[in-house]
C-alpha cells in the first residue's frame, strides 16, 4: 500500500534502504541518521527496512565516494552536512557537491562567540579593544571546519588582531577557555556549553536565538552583517537519482521533520533549529553556501 | 560529612534489583566488547546508548558506566593471553602480561589485572567522590603548553625504557612518530604523506595497526616457530590463578600509587588513559623494587598499567560531571547521553540533579564490583584458550584479526594495512626491535604535536611559553632528570667500557 502520496505511478522502495553515514558510530551524523530511522519506523513512513551503514574516513570523503559509485540508485541515502561539504573544498576531494543529489534539509546549527563568564572581557567591544592593544586568541574545534570558518568571518570583518587556535573538540576548547589559556572561543549552539561558565557575546545566527540565549545579540545587530553562519544538516543521494525517487524521499523527510519524535528527541534535546527545505531548495542553498565558504576560507588563506 | 551522606543516599538509589542487574549485564557485555580487538569502549557505549533511552536515566547510566569498566577489564585479557591488546592502554599491559602467560602464569596475570584494575578504579572513584570538583579545577591549569610538556615526558621515556637495547627502542619509537604524521595534520590542516589516497587522509587507524603489529605478527611467529605451549598449561585452574599473600602484598602498593597517578592524568584535558597507564608503568620502572625486571614478565608491570588506566577512566568523569567537559572519547559519548536524558552536565548538575550525580558515582563502585565478579567467573574459561592446539588457534586468531580490523571503518583498506603491518612487525621482532615503543609513540605523538602547535599559536611563535609556566618547567626538568641524564650516563659508561677493552 502506498503510504506517501496517492499517485499510482509514484515510486516505492523495492528492497532494503542503505543509509550511509560518512562518520563513525556515535558521532553527530550517526545520531542524526539513527534518529531519522527511528522516526521513519515509528510513523511507518517507509515500507522497507532502513539500515544505517557507517563509512567513515577522509573527513567524509570515503562515504561521499561510496555513495557516488552507486549512481542512479534510489535505495541509497546519506547524511550530508555543512562540515562534510566544507571538507570537500579544503581537501580538494574527488567527489564534490555537484556529484551528489541533495534531498532535504531538516535542521540547522549556528555558532556563538563565547568568553569566560567571570573574565575581564564582557562584550564584543571589550574583545576588539583587547585585540587592538595586544592581540586575542580564539579557540575552536578543528581546522578547516565550521568553527574555523566562523573565525575566518570574524577575522575578515572585525579589523582586529586575532589568532585562531584549533583544538580536538568542544571539551578541550572549553577547558582551555576556563583555564585562561585562550581569550575567547567559537562554539556550536548544539554543543550546549554551560552559560554559568561561558558567556556568549554574540551569535552567528541570521536572527535572535530562542531563550535562554535571546539576550545574545547577533553580529548583524552589532554592525557585522557578513558574520553569519547557519550550519545545515541535510541528506543527499547518489548522482542521477530518478526524479520519482527524489520526490518520494523529499516527502518522507518532510514527514520526519514534522514528527513528534524528531521535534522532541532530536531538535529540542540537541538544541538545534528545526527547518525544512526540499530537494530543490536544499540544492540551491548548498550551492550558495559553498561559494561563500570558498570565498571566506580563501580570505584566511586556507584554500586557494 | 555532607559528601558521605550524599553518597549513602546515592547507594540507596542505585542499589535496586534492576540497577544491579543492569550493572551486571553492562559489565559482562563490556568485558566481551573490550576483549574483542577492534571494539573498544567508545564503540560499545555508542552502540548501547540508544537502547538505554527507554530506561530510567539512572539505570541507563549505571549500565553504561559498568560497560565502560568492563571494557577496561576486557581489553587486558586478549593482551595477556594472545598478545593482542584490545585497546591502546592495554599495549602497556601486554609488556609484562604476555611474558607472564608464556611462563605459564596466565591465570596469575589475569587475576593481577583484575585486582589492580579494581584497586585503581576504586582509588580513582574515591578521589572523584571527595575531590572531584577541586581536581577538575586543577586540571584547568593544564593548558596546551603544560600538556605538551607532559606528553613529551611520556614520549621521551618510551624508547630506552622498553626492551633490552635502547638504540633499537629509539629506532622503533621514531618509526611510530613517522607513521603518526600520515594524514591531515591538525597543525596546518594539510595532507601529509597521503599519496593522494583518501584512505590515508585521516591518518592510519590505530586498531588495524595494533592488530597487525601484535596479533597478526603473532600468527606468523606461531606458524614459523611452532612454539609449543602445551607443557606450560598444567596450572590453569582457578586455584592456581589466585595470588598468594606475598603476591597480593607486591601488587597492592603498586596499584595504589599507580591509581593516584593515573587518576590525576585522567583528569587532564586530552591526556587520555594510555598516557595514564604508561606513566604509571614508567614510575614503577623508576621507583619500584622490581623496576629493573619490568618487561620480562612481572606482575608489578601488569598492576601498574591496569591500575593506571582504570583510575584514568574514573578521572575523566571529574571534568565531565563538574564542568561538563568530557575528558576522553568515551565520556564525550556519555555526555551526548546525558543530554539525551535531558540532563545538563556542569557545575549546576550537582545542585539540580544531585540524586542523579550521586547515583552515578555510587554506581561506579557497583559497576567496579560487578566487573570484578564477572571477570573472576570468566578467567577459568579464558585460560583454557591456551590449551587449544595451534592448528585450531592460528586460523581462529587470523580470522579475528581480519574481522577486527575490517569492523572499525568497514574498510578493506584497513585489512590490507593490518596484514602489511603484521609482516613488518614480524621481521622487527626477528631482528629484536621491540614493537611496543612504535605503538605508544604512534598514540602519543599526535597529542604532542597538537598541544605544541596550540601553545605556539597562543604565544604567536614565542617558545618562552614553555618556560613561563611553572608546571611546564617542572615537567621539562623531570625529562632532564629521569630520562636524558640516565641515558647519557649509560652511553658514557658503555663508550668507556669499549675504550677500556
Amino acid at each position: 500500500m502506498a503510504l506517501v502520496g496517492s499517485n499510482a505511478n509514484a515510486w516505492e522502495p523495492q528492497r532494503n534502504i542503505e543509509f550511509v553515514v560518512p562518520y563513525s558510530a556515535g558521532g553527530g551524523s550517526d545520531l542524526n541518521a539513527r534518529m531519522v530511522v527511528e522516526a521513519m519506523r515509528q510513523n511507518d513512513l517507509v515500507d522497507r527496512p532502513v539500515l544505517v551503514n557507517n563509512r567513515p574516513g577522509g573527513s567524509g570523503a570515503v562515504g561521499n565516494s561510496y555513495v557516488y559509485n552507486k549512481g542512479g540508485d534510489s535505495h541509497t541515502l546519506m547524511t550530508f552536512n555543512a562540515g562534510q561539504m566544507m571538507s570537500t573544498v579544503t581537501n580538494d576531494a574527488p567527489v564534490q557537491l555537484e556529484d551528489l543529489t541533495p534531498l532535504a534539509t531538516l535542521a540547522e546549527d549556528t555558532l556563538l562567540l563565547g568568553v569566560k563568564a567571570d573574565g575581564d572581557i564582557q562584550s564584543l567591544e571589550d574583545l576588539i579593544d583587547q585585540a587592538n592593544s595586544g592581540g586575542v586568541t580564539i579557540g575552536g574545534a578543528g581546522r578547516g571546519g565550521e568553527d574555523h570558518l566562523g573565525f575566518a568571518m570574524l577575522n575578515s570583518e572585525l579589523d582586529a588582531d586575532l589568532q585562531y587556535v584549533p583544538f580536538g573538540g568542544t571539551g578541550e576548547v572549553t577547558s582551555a577557555l576556563l583555564g585562561g589559556h585562550i581569550d575567547a572561543a567559537v562554539f556550536k549552539l548544539g554543543s550546549q556549553v554551560d552559560p554559568s561558565l561561558v558567556r556568549s557575546v554574540a551569535a552567528f545566527s541570521d536572527e535572535r536565538l530562542e531563550a535562554p540565549l535571546d539576550e545574545v545579540p547577533t553580529f548583524a545587530e552589532l554592525g557585522y552583517p557578513e558574520v553569519q553562519l547557519m550550519i545545515f544538516r541535510g541528506y543527499a543521494g547518489p548522482p542521477d537519482m530518478p526524479a520519482e525517487a527524489v520526490a518520494y524521499w523529499e516527502e518522507v523527510f518532510k514527514q520526519v521533520s514534522e514528527s513528534d519524535k524528531w521535534q522532541n528527541d532530536y531538535i529540542e534535546k540537541n538544541n538545534l533549529i528545526g527547518t525544512f527545505m526540499g530537494a530543490e531548495e536544499s540544492a540551491e542553498h548548498y550551492r550558495k553556501e559553498l561559494e561563500r565558504y570558498k570565498q571566506k576560507l580563501a580570505e584566511v588563506g586556507f584554500v586557494e | 560529612m555532607d559528601i558521605l551522606q550524599s553518597l549513602l543516599q546515592g547507594f540507596a538509589t542505585s542499589l535496586s534489583f534492576s540497577n544491579i542487574l543492569a550493572a551486571l549485564i553492562g559489565a559482562g557485555l563490556g568485558i566481551v566488547i573490550g576483549a574483542i580487538p577492534g571494539l573498544g569502549s567508545v564503540t560499545g557505549v555508542a552502540l548501547l546508548l540508544p537502547l538505554t533511552f527507554q530506561m530510567d536515566p539512572i539505570t541507563g547510566i549505571i549500565m553504561l558506566g559498568a560497560l565502560y569498566y568492563g571494557c577496561m577489564y576486557g581489553g587486558s585479557y586478549s593482551a595477556i593471553l594472545l598478545n593482542i591488546p584490545g585497546d591502546a592502554p592495554a599495549v602497556v599491559t601486554a609488556l609484562d602480561g604476555y611474558p607472564l602467560s608464556q611462563k605459564g602464569l596466565a591465570g596469575k596475570a589475569l587475576f593481577t589485572a583484575n585486582l589492580s584494575s579494581f584497586i585503581g578504579g576504586t582509588v580513582g572513584i574515591i578521589m572523584l567522590t571527595f575531590l572531584g570538583p577541586v581536581l577538575a579545577k586543577v586540571g584547568l591549569l593544564f593548558g596546551p603548553a603544560e600538556i605538551a610538556a607532559l606528553i613529551l615526558l611520556a614520549l621521551c621515556s618510551i624508547g630506552w625504557l622498553l626492551g633490552d637495547n635502547p638504540g633499537k627502542g629509539l629506532i622503533s619509537t621514531f618509526l611510530g612518530i613517522l607513521l603518526s604524521t600520515i594524514g591531515l595534520g591538525l597543525a596546518f590542516g594539510q595532507p601529509r604523506f597521503t599519496f593522494d589516497s583518501m584512505y590515508l587522509l585521516n591518518g592510519i587507524s590505530f586498531i588495524p595497526l595494533v592488530i597487525g603489529m601484535f596479533g597478526f605478527s603473532q600468527v606468523l611467529d606461531m606458524m614459523v616457530n611452532r612454539i609449543n605451549t602445551s607443557g606450560l598449561t598444567d596450572k590453569l585452574g582457578l586455584r592456581d590463578s589466585l595470588l598468594d599473600r606475598k603476591e597480593v602484598l607486591r601488587v597492592l602498593p603498586v596499584s595504589l600509587r599507580s591509581g593516584v597517578l593515573g587518576n590525576l592524568v585522567g583528569i587532564l584535558p586530552g591526556a587520555g588513559a594510555t598516557t595514564g597507564s604508561f606513566l604509571a608503568y614508567v614510575m614503577e620502572k623508576k621507583v619500584g623494587r622490581r623496576g629493573q625486571d619490568l618487561g620480562k614478565g612481572e606482575i608489578e608491570g601488569v598492576a601498574a598499567s591496569e591500575a593506571g588506566n582504570n583510575a584514568a577512566a574514573a578521572g575523566s568523569f571529574a571534568p565531565l560531571l563538574s564542568l561538563g567537559i568530557p575528558g576522553s572519547g568515551t565520556s564525550a559519548v556519555l555526555l551526548g547521553g546525558l543530554m539525551m536524558w535531558g540532563l545538563q552536565p556542569g557545575p549546576l548538575l550537582f545542585q539540580q540533579n544531585a540524586d542523579f550525580v550521586w547515583g552515578l558515582i555510587s554506581s561506579m563502585y557497583l559497576g567496579n564490583v560487578m566487573a570484578v565478579l564477572a571477570a573472576l567467573a570468566i578467567i577459568p574459561f579464558l585460560v583454557k584458550l591456551l590449551r587449544v592446539p595451534h592448528a585450531i588457534l592460528i586460523p581462529v586468531i587470523a580470522v579475528v584479526c581480519v574481522v577486527g580490523s575490517y569492523s572499525v571503518n568497514n574498510s578493506m583498506f584497513d585489512v590490507w594495512f593490518m596484514l602489511g603491518s603484521g609482516v613488518v612487525a614480524y621481521f622487527m621482532s626477528v631482528a629484536k626491535y621491540p614493537v611496543a615503543p612504535l605503538l605508544l609513540a604512534f598514540v602519543l605523538t599526535p597529542r604532542l604535536e597538537t598541544s605544541l602547535r596550540q601553545a605556539l599559536d597562543i604565544s604567536r611563535g614565542d617558545p618562552m611559553i614553555f618556560f613561563n609556566s611553572p608546571i611546564a618547567v617542572t615537567l621539562l626538568s623531570l625529562i632532564l632528570l629521569f630520562v636524558l641524564y640516565p641515558l647519557a650516563k649509560s652511553l658514557f659508561l658503555r663508550s668507556r667500557k669499549k675504550s677500556d677493552a
